[in-house]
């Protein structure tokens, strides 16, 4: 005989008999009302309630951001349109700048302009040298935030000639209107000491050797 | 037996209620918390000083070109 394999309905009938009393239970009613409550109210919570107030919220604080925003553009316009003003007041200053710290390296010009107040001061200029120029630099490369906004041009060079040239031609040499910083000076008396009306024995002439660092744009 | 049943299907669905709860709640902190304007935004509305240092360029203007 053919044994079959799904139970047959007296079996169904028998498993319901079974669990019938345990439905019947007011325990297991108060039970199954309690943890379905919980189940459906985490569903609910999560596929409902949480998308709607999210977006409430993302909304809220959206308002709040574009507001600030606002209010910081129209403080940059104004400051935007008060530098404009103070630009058209002292446009005629700002050339002054690019010959300050030119956007060159622009050594030829800081030597002629050595060269001539040496002579303007009777100063003999010698042993001119400077650091490697670079005649071209890439404009493609994007300067990071910590560059240095401007390039240091090292020179060296001596002077001969009388103390008080000497301090004038240094004198002047700080009131370049190109920005120089000497960074170290080393005189030497010359072999041939002449002696001043005073007697003092003052050598008459110095030889000072200078480093100076000039400074032009970092592109 | 049937008791510890119900009991434990009733701590699953209030711990499930509580975990579900408390990550919905996380959830929203962080929307409150978190900027919905773009660093490329923050950088545009960065305040600028309208203020020219012309004392500077005062005094680059006293100096002489030889």
């Amino acid at each position: 005989m053919e044994k079959t394999i799904l139970p047959s309905s007296n079996q169904y009938k028998k498993y319901s008999q079974t669990i019938a009393p345990f439905l019947e239970s007011q325990q297991t009613k108060n039970y199954t009302t309690v943890i379905f409550f919980f189940l459906v109210l985490s569903v609910f919570s999560w596929y409902a309630i949480r998308p709607t107030i999210q977006t409430i919220l993302y909304l809220r604080r959206e308002i709040k951001d574009k507001t600030q925003i606002d209010k910081q553009m129209d403080a940059k316009i104004y400051a935007l349109i008060e530098a404009n003003a103070n630009f058209e007041n002292n446009q005629a200053l700002f050339p002054v700048l690019s010959e300050a710290v030119p956007k060159t390296p622009e050594a030829v010009d800081l030597v002629s302009q050595l060269t001539n107040l040496a002579l303007e001061k009777n100063l003999l200029l010698s042993q001119l040298k400077t650091a490697d120029i670079p005649l071209s630099t890439s404009s493609a490369v994007i300067p990071s935030t910590n560059q240095k906004q401007f390039t240091e041009l090292p020179m060296e060079f001596t002077i001969e000639g009388p103390y008080s040239s000497v301090t004038s031609y240094f004198r002047d040499l700080i009131n370049l209107r190109r920005v120089v910083t000497i960074q170290s000076m080393n005189f030497l008396p010359l072999q041939t000491p002449v002696i001043s009306a005073s007697g003092s024995g003052i050598p008459a002439t110095l030889k000072v050797s200078v480093d100076l660092v000039t400074y032009y744009e970092t592109k | 037996m049937k008791q510890n049943n119900d009991r434990d299907l009733f701590l699953i669905s209030v711990f499930t209620f509580v975990t579900v709860f408390l990550w919905i709640t996380f959830e929203l902190i962080k929307t409150t918390k978190t900027s919905t304007i773009t660093p490329a935004v923050q950088q545009l509305s960065a305040s600028i000083s309208a203020t020219i240092d012309t004392d500077t360029l005062n005094v680059l203007n006293s100096r002489k070109r030889h």
